[in-house]
């Protein structure tokens, strides 16, 4: 009997344990932006995007909703897409943010899970450019950019896995035109916030 | 058969006679009239079916066309001002979920009254250019889903996410190329 209670307590242990590590790997992948607080007061464009859960359960629908070969693409993209946060500050001056701060973001990618897949250093614009990953497994569970310029810095956490080609290749093509927060300076605002 | 003076002036009735006697002196005395003076009514000629022909066809047509519109406005999905008045009454409208076009903004909805919905609607009857033109707006709008405004926001937020992931990764890739090249990244 008492090898028996021994034997399921040591089992329960297992499974706990084995679900508590999946649990941590999928919330590793996540990115804590708090250290970027206070940019979005100096900044002259921001962008901000937080989307998971139930929100992005509703945009994933829509691509299927959206009878759109290209939208459909993107659905399969994005498929096993659990979370994106984006974060994207551009400056009126040069230096006008602490680099100091992002190099602080950059040090929680350097914890377990995360590998470094680029990193491109530039003399021009003091250019800091860092892709990492992380695997569960042979599946990616998440993806984080960052890129930081002397007027910019954006950074992009992608939890689960993605098709960035595809996404690359239908860039402008999707039902809003294609961003490039270094030439048009677009803001987000909130459902209330919006002009209807 | 009867044989009496008074039905056939057979044998002899005094009483008859006396009575015709003192009635004599009041006898028609005038000829009798001539035709000529007798007024013909014309005689009715064969009618013409050329009328009962003309509106029959006019109600043929009548007819063609109001099926043609009622079928137009089934294949088109639009609404006839008939039904249009009943919707009207019916409830509130519901919430456009597409961006409101031109066409859609003529929609008779907006000035029909209750006092008399089906004159009014049948003033406010677009024509067919016009039934046209909206089937062809809404053939551009056939791929456009009914969607909430959560799901709209949803949608957008994920498209703009999507964007800028994308375009910086394009800038991740450019700036590696720009290494490996030895160059440096003109972006």
């Amino acid at each position: 009997m008492r090898k028996l209670i021994n034997f399921s307590f040591k089992g329960a242990l297992i499974v706990f344990g084995a679900l508590a590590v999946v649990n941590v790997s999928a919330q590793d992948a996540r990115i804590q932006f708090d250290l970027l607080k206070g940019m979005e007061t100096t900044a002259r464009d921001v962008v901000e995007v937080d989307l998971d859960g139930k929100l992005l359960d509703l945009a994933k629908r829509v691509t299927i909703k959206v009878k759109n070969d290209d939208a459909r693409k993107v659905g399969e993209a994005i498929s096993g897409l659990k979370g994106i946060y984006v974060r994207v500050y551009r400056f009126e001056n040069e230096n006008e943010y602490n680099m100091s701060v992002v190099d602080q973001l950059r040090s929680q990618l350097t914890s377990p899970g995360w590998e470094r897949l680029a990193n491109v250093r530039s003399k021009r614009n003091n250019q800091k450019v860092d892709v990492f990953t992380m695997f569960t497994g042979d599946v990616m569970s998440g993806v984080a950019v960052v890129i930081s310029e002397s007027k910019s810095v954006a950074v992009i956490n992608v939890i689960g896995p993605i098709d960035i080609e595809t996404l690359v290749e239908l860039s402008g093509r999707l039902n809003i035109p294609k961003i490039d927060i270094d030439i048009d300076h677009k803001t987000t605002k909130k459902p209330g916030t919006e002009e209807e | 058969m009867k044989q009496d003076y008074l039905w056939d002036k057979t044998g002899n009735d005094a009483e008859i006679e006396r009575l015709e006697g003192l009635l004599s002196g009041f006898r028609y005395m005038d000829e009798a009239p001539n035709g000529s003076n007798v007024v013909e009514f014309p005689t009715r000629s064969k009618r013409s079916l050329k009328p009962l022909i003309f509106s029959m066809a006019a109600c043929l047509a009548v007819g063609a066309v109001a099926i043609g519109i009622w079928n137009l406005s089934s294949i088109t999905g639009e609404p006839t001002p008939l039904h249009v008045v009943h919707e009207t009454e019916a409830g509130p409208k519901p919430e456009l979920a597409v961006p409101v076009t031109p066409a859609t903004r003529e929609e008779p909805t907006l000035v029909l009254s209750k006092q008399a919905p089906v004159m009014m609607a049948k003033k406010n009857k677009p024509s067919l250019k016009q039934k046209y033109t909206a089937a062809a707006n809404k053939g551009d709008s056939v791929d456009k889903p009914r969607l909430t405004k959560e799901e709209k926001y949803a949608y957008g937020q994920l498209m703009l996410a999507l964007s800028i992931t994308s375009s910086k990764w394009q800038v991740v890739q450019d700036s590696i190329n720009g290494v490996e090249d030895g160059r440096t990244n003109d972006r």
